[in-house]
């Protein structure tokens, strides 16, 4: 019985919204529309909130160890994102392009200068299994609103990327939540907890934030494969 | 290019739906079944109806090319049929350029802010800028998608489009432009906002003997949502010394 009415719940949920006229996003939600860039710092080399590497794995840690030695002595670190290909979730919010966040009632979008990235983050949807998602390189997003926050639960991701550039690994089974709020109009913080228990023998946090940009500051055209020719071929 | 884990997840939220519901599963609609009321809200994902590769005036004629233009047509039309065809901008995973992004047979969503109209192509996560609150810079600024400005007339969006990256193409055929390309598009709701039409005016005097028209539409899809098209992934026509290569 129970489970029959969530389903009448969940199906009038879905539903309700397809008939309606679109109804803007509260203005609590319209606050954080704009555009958005990193408010310094360097995140290259990502720690957690208190300032330590994340706990990885013994092998986890091999390849990180690797990946910082190969570069460092200038040789191939198998960085897929220098190859022009989408650097993956938490790195693409990482980088110093700004981006626009477009807020409406069931979607909330990231559109990136950086690699002219389109994140989409669905607000009306549960987050699917890991097992019922294609792997993808920004993986699927969903998103709700808790008390003034935005919060984002993010799988179904390839394990291709890497967390940061100095190249903290990850596998499939990467699960983020991001949870933004306002810590004033123009700041935004951005808390993200990193679970992942065959990289790391515990979820960790690291913390971002952005500044607001005036709202007619245009985004460039960022074009790795024109910097980049030999990415393409191969 | 990677399918759709959305599509996935949709179709099965579409069968739970069906089995909970006792009847045939429903496409899940993501938006309503109909655009905005407002004529001035194109907010939402749309696509093109009719995927041509190559584009016909409003007269159902090809466009009105000067002798360079059909040269460099000619060239890139036997260099195909012989199976090395010249290499685009798409190739290369660069932006396709206007107006040839909005001739891609793949959905689009148009975002609306303050000061822009956005419009964001699943093709190669193509953006499109068009400022709503500048003329256009001077001097033009070159860019592959161009320096796009808009303004309403009406209920039409007015879309002046300069300063396009002459490495881009007019259709995926052969008819190409150069510097001086010029743009402007009018988007307007049509048949209810089921669908926007787009009547584009293409004009460049070293290419075209007089400005031409083309008109596309597109439909509304509340059924859909943008997914991930990486151009960069597994490249299959990356060219080699300009040469497109089928791999």
């Amino acid at each position: 019985m129970k489970t029959t009415l969530l389903a009448v719940i969940a199906v009038a949920a879905i539903t309700g919204v397809a008939t309606a006229e679109p109804i803007p996003a509260p203005a609590d939600q319209l606050r954080f529309q704009g555009i958005w860039k990193l408010a310094g710092g360097d995140h290259s080399t990502v720690k957690t909130t208190v300032g330590k590497l994340p706990p990885m794995r013994p092998e986890a840690r091999a390849r990180y160890d690797a990946a910082v030695a190969a570069r460092k002595a200038g040789k191939p670190t198998g960085d897929t994102a220098e190859t022009c290909l989408p650097p993956g979730l938490p790195r693409a919010i990482f980088y110093p392009q700004p981006f626009h966040l477009i807020v409406e009632p069931n979607q909330v979008t990231f559109l990136h200068e950086y690699m002219h990235l389109h994140r989409l983050v669905f607000i009306q949807d549960a987050l699917p299994a890991n097992d019922d998602l294609d792997q993808n390189w920004l993986g699927f997003s969903a998103g709700r609103w808790d008390k003034g926050a935005l919060v984002v639960r993010s799988r179904g991701f390839n394990d291709k990327t890497t967390i940061d550039t100095a190249g903290i690994p990850h596998s499939t089974e990467l699960m983020l939540t991001e949870r933004l709020r306002l810590v004033d109009k123009d700041t935004l913080e951005d808390v993200i907890t990193i679970d992942d228990p065959k990289t790391f023998t515990s979820p960790w946090q690291t913390k971002i934030t952005f500044q607001r940009l005036p709202d007619d500051t245009e985004i460039g055209e960022y074009i790795c494969t024109l910097t980049n020719p030999e990415a393409v071929k191969k | 290019m990677a399918a759709s884990r959305a599509a996935k997840f949709t179709a099965a939220l579409a069968v739970g739906l069906g089995l909970l519901s006792g009847s045939a599963p429903a496409a899940t609609l993501y938006r309503p079944e109909v655009s905005s009321k407002d004529p001035r809200d194109l907010s939402g994902v749309w696509f093109l109806r009719r995927y041509n590769r190559v584009i016909p005036t409003l007269e159902g004629t090809p466009p009105p090319m000067t002798e360079r233009a059909k040269l460099e047509w000619a060239k890139r039309v036997v260099a195909e049929a012989n199976g090395a065809p010249i290499a685009d901008a798409s190739s290369h995973c660069w932006p396709h350029g206007t107006p040839r992004v909005m001739n891609s047979p793949y959905p689009l969503q148009i975002f609306q802010t303050a000061n822009q109209v956005i419009i964001a192509h699943e093709v190669a996560h193509n953006t499109r800028y068009v400022h709503m609150q500048r003329g256009h810079l001077t001097p033009a600024k070159v860019s592959f998608m161009g320096d796009s400005v808009g303004h309403w007339e009406g209920d039409t969006l007015v879309i002046d489009t300069v300063g396009v990256d002459d490495r881009t193409w007019i259709d995926e055929q052969g008819v190409i432009h150069g510097p001086k390309l010029h743009t402007v598009e009018r988007i307007r709701k049509i048949e209810d906002g089921k669908a926007i039409e787009n009547v584009v005016t293409v004009e460049d005097t070293d290419f075209f003997t007089k400005p031409w028209v083309f008109r596309d539409t597109y439909a509304w899809r509340p059924d859909l949502r943008l997914t991930e098209y990486v151009c960069e992934e597994n490249n299959r026509n990356a060219p080699q010394d300009g040469v497109t290569v089928a791999k």
